[in-house]
């Protein structure tokens, strides 16, 4: 039959494809990336650019979601079967290579990165003592830092608020940190969430009709993805939002405390060198982002009326936005 | 080099076993009820959330399957009654099971969140994985045969399946179940009541959906509310490629399950081929819509091809046109 052929021609295909890259001082390390959006495709040039610069061989097969339970998991299979360690991208990418590898019944380590709380979210018990040849590098925003950012924008600001997606486990984490920071700098603290990106722009009006006076963001990449709807109303509204992440200043937030995914994918890279050079993954804990450094934008804040006082001008390490 | 093959092999079995689940399921709507039902989308995420939530809760395995087909058959109900008896389109009946299945799946996992200590009751989670410690239903025989143990699991699920189906088929419901599907005006005429016919179909078409989710969840021992994305695709072309494969003598009631079986084998095999040539899963989506329009071609070819052989088969596709 027709089909047969195509199936046998296509196989042929794919094993003179495979011939080429069989090496055995070669490491092969399989990424499985959950969705294509900034954050993450940053956490993954920073960790091909430290393998670069070592002196390791290794081979990299990168494999993309699509944010699709089937692309999930025939690709965490993938990797998982022919991979020396594989990476995890976000924590549905991760959770499907620890299930790959327990239907594969293969003892490779696991990496991921872009994982908000490890624990929270099934992946391992213990942040300090990964048990289970699985560790990595958490993207957790320092929420409680960046929420105090509202008492020191000069604004008085007595009332904020909170979007995020419904869809997004590590965004629920980040509203009971916030919660519990806004209450500690006796904020009023307020948070719609929305199922659809559609839905932003209402769920926005209500935010507003509340009358919140700021606007916190957290990482979440569905909301990322849709960000402009958020920023044509609190321009408007003439509101600041204080985002979770970097890449938000660019779309409208004014200020954050910074997450660089780029940087965070490096001290994933780090931690694969380790892994590769034999180190032992139960002494190899969890790790943060130690620097996150304050980043404000000039123009965003111009556009609501907001003039940054000096202090905080001082304090910050890069200023975007300034006038050519 | 054998190793990749044997990959490409058990993967799509695994995977292919699991979504020939689904394809049941959708071939009881889309084949013999003749409805599109998308409310699949949300169904199989809501059936792998429950899965997970009872699981943590230590129901026993073989019971949450039960359960959850149950839970599925429900959803089921919905849409055939917002169809049936409120007269909405088959087409947005589904669609709208599908936007309650979703959120439905969040309070599952929000459930399970909070059963683990970490979140209060009545939040909507979107992941989460199943702790390290609870057995599924795959454990017995993954004990003795490691990852052919979870291959063999489904296949015996898949035959105690089909072996049901093509009994109730058989009986006298089964059979004016069929009737309705194939012409409802007829089988009005012979007083039957269709509507009670399209409820039941629909019902076990759903549970299907909801049993499948819940091995995928079990297989990959998490829910995600997002997981339902592209499955109405993927029975689909299951379907579709099985009556491919299957075309010259179709006419067997037993057969036509098993095609289903076949397809998403052959799917999965396709999928994880084309996987291994692109690097890049984003041209996969394009593959993906090639190969669609390829099967959707391959009726209307072998139609041309052997068109006295065929002239009484492939009738479904024909009442389609």
């Amino acid at each position: 039959m027709k089909l047969k052929n195509l199936l046998k021609s296509l196989t042929l295909f794919a094993v003179l494809f495979s011939v080429s890259s069989c090496d055995t001082n070669t490491t092969r390390i399989g990424v499985l990336k959950f969705v294509n959006v900034p954050p993450l495709n940053d956490a993954y040039n920073g960790f091909v650019s430290v393998l670069e610069e070592s002196d390791l061989k290794y081979k990299i097969d990168l494999k993309d979601a699509n944010a699709e339970g089937a692309l999930v998991s025939s690709s965490a299979l993938t990797l998982v079967g022919e991979s020396d360690l594989v990476l995890g991208i976000a924590t549905p990418a991760a959770s499907g290579l620890l299930a790959a590898r327990e239907i594969k019944a293969k003892q490779i380590p696991i990496l991921f990165t872009a994982v908000t709380d490890p624990v929270y979210s099934g992946l391992m018990d213990d942040k300090d003592h990964p048990d289970n040849l699985i560790t990595g590098t958490s993207d957790m925003n320092p929420v409680r830092e960046q929420i105090e950012l509202f008492t020191k924008l000069g604004l008085n600001i007595k009332k904020i608020g909170m979007i995020y997606s419904s869809n997004e486990t590590n965004s629920i984490i980040q509203k009971d940190l916030a919660l519990a920071a806004a209450n500690e700098f006796d904020l009023d603290f307020t948070f719609k969430t929305f199922s659809e990106t559609s839905e932003i722009s209402a769920v926005m009006d209500q935010l507003i009709e509340d009358g919140i006076e700021g606007l916190y963001t957290p990482t979440d990449s569905t909301l990322v993805s849709a960000y402009s709807a958020v920023y044509e109303k609190t321009k408007v509204a003439r509101i600041p939002i204080i985002g979770g992440e970097e890449g938000m200043l660019d779309q409208g937030a004014v200020a954050t405390l910074s997450i660089n995914y780029f940087r965070l994918g490096q001290l994933t890279g780090e931690m694969a060198i380790d892994i590769i050079n034999g180190k032992d993954i139960s002494e190899m804990p969890v790790r943060y982002l130690d620097e996150t450094p304050l980043i404000l934008h000039l123009e965003h804040a111009e556009e609501i009326g907001l003039v940054f006082p000096t202090e905080l001008l001082q304090e910050a390490e890069t200023i975007l936005g300034a006038e050519a | 080099m054998g190793q990749i093959i044997y990959n490409i092999f058990t993967n799509s079995l695994n995977l292919g076993l699991i979504y020939a689940v689904l394809g049941l399921g959708v071939f009881i709507s889309f084949r013999i009820l003749d409805i599109a039902d998308l409310g699949t989308e949300g169904v199989f995420p809501l059936g792998g959330a429950l899965t997970i939530l009872l699981l943590t809760l230590d129901v026993p395995p073989i019971f949450v399957l039960f359960i959850v087909t149950i839970a599925g058959a429900l959803m089921g109900l919905i849409t055939s009654l917002l169809h049936t008896k409120l007269k909405i389109p088959s087409l947005l009946a589904g669609i709208i099971t599908m936007v309650l299945c979703i959120p439905l799946a969040q309070l599952f996992n929000g459930l399970t969140t909070f059963s683990l200590g970490f979140d209060k009751p009545g939040g909507f989670v979107g992941s989460i994985t199943l702790i390290g410690q609870k057995q599924t239903f795959y454990a017995f025989l993954v004990g003795f045969l490691g990852e052919w143990g979870y291959i063999l699991t489904t296949f015996l699920a898949i035959i105690v399946i089909i072996g049901l189906l093509y009994w109730f088929f058989g009986t006298e419901i089964g059979i004016s179940l069929r009737a309705t599907g194939h012409n409802k005006i007829m089988a009005q005429a012979q007083s039957l009541n269709t509507d009670r016919r399209v409820i039941l179909g629909l019902m076990l078409s759903n549970g299907l959906v909801a049993l499948s989710g819940s091995l995928f969840s079990q297989f990959m021992r998490t829910s995600n509310s997002t997981f339902g994305q592209g499955t109405i695709v993927i029975a689909l072309a299951s379907i579709l490629l099985g009556e491919a494969i299957f075309f010259f003598k179709n006419q067997h009631f037993a057969l036509k399950l098993t095609s289903v079986f076949a397809g998403a084998f052959a799917y999965q095999l396709v999928i994880n081929i084309a996987m291994r040539i692109l690097n890049n899963n984003g041209y996969l989506k394009i593959v993906q819509a090639i190969l669609f329009v390829l099967i959707l071609c391959i009726p209307l070819v072998q139609k041309k091809l052997f068109n006295r052989r065929l002239k009484n088969t492939n009738k479904g596709v024909e009442s389609h046109a």
